[in-house]
């Protein structure tokens, strides 16, 4: 059978800020997957790591919170693209509903951002730790904060790159 | 009630604008709870929600196991999977789509995502059936439809979503998957037949491989027994939670890639980034759909519609067709995932009330997610392959799906009538 070539397309220029999240989230996916085999592994051997699901946990977050600016950034939230009704709607339709979309969209990570900072506040003033690794976890929901903020900010900034361009 | 089916229909609405779905659930969510128990509960009920839902332990199998499926795609395994599975059937009228069919349920094994198995035997099946004058409706249509094994037979997110959404125990699901993906396989492979038995012009015979070509084959697909074997026997024999069975899939499919000489920097940064990617849109979802059920609780709408369902007095058969029938049509319009976080807040309290397995709702909620991403408008499948192959329009290779949906249709009405075919390997572990 003979070779084919690669389908693939290369990835448009993607905002700074979105890249040095997803590179935080790249890490994490990587540490995660070295902690669950890790977990696995040394458990046959009778060295079990301990707090390893708290690390693994807490590692989750981290992820899809440094995710998410680059997923906005590109556009790439799913959206329903029913029978691509809006794509031969005059341009001025399109054009609002774009920025219908673009507004929403940062109205809720702004409120997400909001209610994850509230969180942390009452975290930290309880002083919620993970049990076995006693790592604070108000700062988890703080990165979260931080994240959402940028999405938010994202969401009014990106361009329509995928999806369809109503 | 009112107010819920207001709220109900203007999610809709927003998700018919295209509006992210993410957003519509979140924002519908957020404004019904704002209006029935005040600012202050919403904001924390919401701060709660975001923390908590992606703060778990349990949920990491999602993205391991995605991680899992990436590194294979890059491992370039699909190429040997369809070689092998075409030396034993290549020689068959429809050879090929058999082979494909075959190809596509062995790399589900290792490959949770449809769409990811569609878009790698794309890459290897359609040229080759192109070569032996496969018709584009039979060659496009099998490759699209066999993908859609992708999500049933585990490892499989969807009905890793499905577990995390309803409480159901993952590994359970992922066993009670076995025996309908493969009834899956086997029908598609039927409808290969039937379909080349019409029309006899539309896939000419390959030529006969030597068994010694045939076991030669095979060895170099062991990799992927192996690693199938070790994951899915790992939870089977209940040595591993699914969340360590992802991390060694994880670990083996990394192996896999190292030995085939595939690793690079470059691979591995791209694989890890687009992993990220998929989960985090995956589960900005999944947030927005626990703010939406946890709005639905609150609203008492859920023992309402048990109610109305009650007072129609009708059976759980009779609900579960109507279950199927919504799903059907909701998967003409919705991406099948956001259908599944979209509907289960309110589908799930009436399937638990009128006493149905929830393993076996989701078996069967998945093959409903199968039939959707082949059938137009909305069939995922048929747009990744589409835009994978820009030259067969997409009319013809939802022609070519309409074979393997009459398939999907009688694996429905047997998993309907005989439920042991998802339960029956569940209840031997």
């Amino acid at each position: 059978m003979e070779p084919t070539p690669s389908l693939e397309t290369p990835d448009p220029a993607d905002p700074a800020p979105a890249r040095w999240f997803a590179l935080v989230a790249s890490a994490v996916l990587a540490l995660m997957a070295v902690v669950a085999f890790g977990d696995v592994a040394l458990r046959v051997v009778g060295r079990p790591v301990t707090g390893a699901y708290e690390l693994t946990a807490l590692l989750m977050g981290l992820l899809i919170y440094a995710a998410l600016p680059l997923v906005t950034a590109r556009d790439e939230h799913v959206r329903a693209g029913i029978l691509q009704m809006w794509t031969t709607a005059p341009t001025w339709v399109r054009r609002t509903l774009r920025e219908l979309r673009r507004g929403l969209s940062a109205l809720a990570f702004a409120y997400l951002a909001w209610a994850l900072l509230q969180y942390m506040f009452r975290m930290a003033e309880a002083g919620d730790r993970a049990p076995y690794i006693e790592v604070p976890l108000a700062w988890v929901a703080g990165f979260g904060a931080a994240a959402m903020t940028l999405s938010a900010l994202l969401a009014l900034w990106m361009r329509n790159t995928h999806g369809s361009n109503a | 009630m009112t107010a819920t089916l207001i709220a109900l229909a203007a999610m809709l609405f927003l998700i018919a604008l295209e509006v992210p779905i993410a957003v519509a659930l979140l924002l519908t969510g957020v404004i019904g709870f704002l209006s029935v128990v005040g600012w202050d509960p919403t904001l924390f009920m919401v701060g709660e929600s975001a923390f908590s839902t992606v703060n778990s332990y349990t949920l990491t199998v999602v993205p391991l196991f995605i991680l899992m499926g990436n590194l294979i795609n890059e491992a370039d395994i699909s190429r040997e999977l369809y070689r092998a599975t075409y030396r034993f059937v290549g020689h068959l009228r429809g050879g090929l789509a058999i082979a494909t069919v075959l190809a596509c349920a062995a790399f589900a094994a290792i490959c949770g995502s449809s769409l990811a198995t569609s878009a790698a035997m794309t890459r290897v099946a359609y040229p080759e059936m192109k070569r032996y004058g496969y018709s584009d409706a039979l060659s496009t249509g099998s490759i699209a439809s066999a993908g859609t094994l992708g999500i049933m037979i585990p490892p499989s997110v969807a009905l890793m979503i499905y577990g995390i959404m309803t409480q159901t125990d993952i590994g359970m699901l992922f066993i009670a998957g076995v025996l309908p993906g493969l009834l899956g396989a086997l029908l598609y492979v039927g409808a290969v037949m039937f379909y080349t038995w019409r029309h006899p012009e539309s896939a000419p015979p390959g030529e006969r491989s030597t068994w010694r070509e045939r076991w030669e084959a095979l060895r170099g697909v062991t990799s992927v027994g192996l690693l199938f074997g070790l994951v899915i026997g790992g939870l089977y024999g209940g040595w591993f939670t699914p969340t360590e069975a992802a991390g060694v899939g994880a670990a083996g499919a990394f192996a896999i890639v190292a030995v085939r000489g595939k690793l690079s920097g470059a691979m591995l940064a791209k694989v890890l980034r687009e992993t990220a990617i998929t989960s985090g849109g995956l589960f900005i979802i999944l947030i927005g759909a626990l703010v939406l059920s946890k709005y639905i609780t609150v609203s008492g709408f859920s023992p309402w519609l048990s109610g109305a369902f009650q007072g129609l007095d009708i059976t759980p058969m009779q609900f579960l067709l109507i279950v199927c029938a919504m799903y059907i049509v909701l998967g003409c319009f919705l991406e099948s995932m956001s259908m599944l976080l979209l509907t289960l807040p309110i589908v799930f309290p009436l399937v638990v009330s009128y006493g149905i397995d929830p393993v076996w709702f989701g078996v069967l909620i998945v093959t409903l997610i199968e039939v959707a991403l082949i059938t137009p408008p909305v069939g995922m499948n048929v747009y990744m392959l589409a835009s994978q192959i820009p030259s067969v329009p997409l009319n013809v290779v939802f022609r070519g799906t309409s074979t393997f949906v009459v398939a999907d249709v009688i694996r429905l009405g047997i998993l309907l009538a005989v439920p042991s075919i998802a339960l029956w390997l569940p209840s031997i572990t």
